[in-house]
């Protein structure tokens, strides 16, 4: 098990033993610190050391949003500002990892929705296909971050500006995503066996993954 | 109006550095002595990011050992360069002490 498995599996039975307001609370900041630039190793180092913090706190009956301060954001963003960020090739994977992720599932909907199911048979791909995986990507980003943001509840006036944000960023999606396979040109862009190519992208996303945690 | 937690940020991360230095000790421990000091307002909210921060310019490093009240606690020790950095920190800031105490005699 690598270092960030062992860590994750140790804080979340750490978890268990908080009351149910310091465990929420904990939650929040995990979620937010995790949508960041952080290292997940550093993230979770964080994690544990806050609910090392919260346990204490619990112990010696005080409250755990007495130790932290009332406002979480500003305490999360300071230890953004001055925790170990990733490093770009730890970025580039990441978004290698995603685009994976992506790609297995539209793959497997088009197989599918193509009937080419039957380990002979054969998938061809047009250019909107290729677009849809890089727009999943964006939307899904897009989305993490809104929800990472608004795990703090937000002030009425954000409230409906995130509304509005959040409202078009769903209609987006709903009408891009026909709208992907009817814009773009019918091209055959490539033909594919479709199971062997499910097999390596499954197997290179295992192969990111397990070098995304090596290099934490 | 005078920002009085600006020029609290500026030393904070030398006196905590001092401190480690005396012994080897933990978040809330740094806190208490902070607040023996003087230093008002610290929480360990305060002090974490800080030794998050110093962490990571490696003039600390930390371990994780039992706590007697339950989960294990993070202690922290200085580094080589962290030892140099304190001791450049409480020259620096003696210098600067002793200027303002003039100013303010002659005020006087």
């Amino acid at each position: 098990m690598s270092e960030l498995s062992q860590l994750r599996t140790e804080n979340n039975e750490l978890e268990k033993k908080l009351t149910k307001e310091n465990s929420d609370l904990i939650t929040r900041m995990y979620f937010y610190l995790l949508s960041s630039n952080l290292k997940e190793l550093e993230v979770e180092t964080i994690r544990k050391d806050l609910t090392g913090m919260a346990l204490e706190a619990q112990q010696r009956g005080e409250r755990f949003s007495d130790a932290v301060g009332e406002d979480y954001k500003q305490f999360c963003d300071e230890l953004i500002a001055n925790g170990r960020t990733k490093s770009i090739p730890a970025k580039i994977l990441e978004v290698i990892e995603l685009c994976l992720y992506a790609g297995i599932v539209l793959l497997i909907v088009e197989m599918i929705t193509a009937g080419s199911l039957d380990l002979t048979s054969t998938l061809t791909l047009t250019p909107a296909f290729f677009a849809l995986i890089l727009f999943a990507v964006i939307c899904g980003t897009i989305v993490l971050w809104i929800l990472s943001r608004a795990v703090w509840g937000l002030p009425e006036k954000d409230r409906w500006k995130n509304r509005c944000i959040a409202g078009t960023a769903a209609g987006i999606i709903l009408i891009g995503i026909p709208l992907f396979t009817v814009i773009l040109p019918k091209t055959e862009l490539i033909t594919i066996h479709p199971w062997p190519v499910l097999a390596a992208a499954v197997v290179l996303l295992i192969a990111v993954i397990l070098i995304r945690q090596r290099t934490e | 109006m005078f920002d009085r937690a600006q020029l609290m940020k500026g030393t904070l991360e030398g006196c905590i550095l001092l401190i480690i230095g005396r012994e080897t000790t933990y978040g809330y421990e740094i806190m208490e002595r902070l607040i023996q000091y003087g230093f008002c307002g610290i929480r360990e909210g305060t002090i974490y990011p800080l030794l998050v921060r110093l962490e990571k310019k490696n003039l600390i490093t930390s371990e994780y050992r039992v706590s007697p009240l339950g989960p294990s606690r993070k202690y922290y020790h200085l580094t080589d360069s962290g030892r140099k950095t304190a001791e450049e920190f409480a020259e620096a800031w003696k210098a600067v002490s002793s200027a303002v105490e003039r100013i303010l005699v002659e005020e006087e």
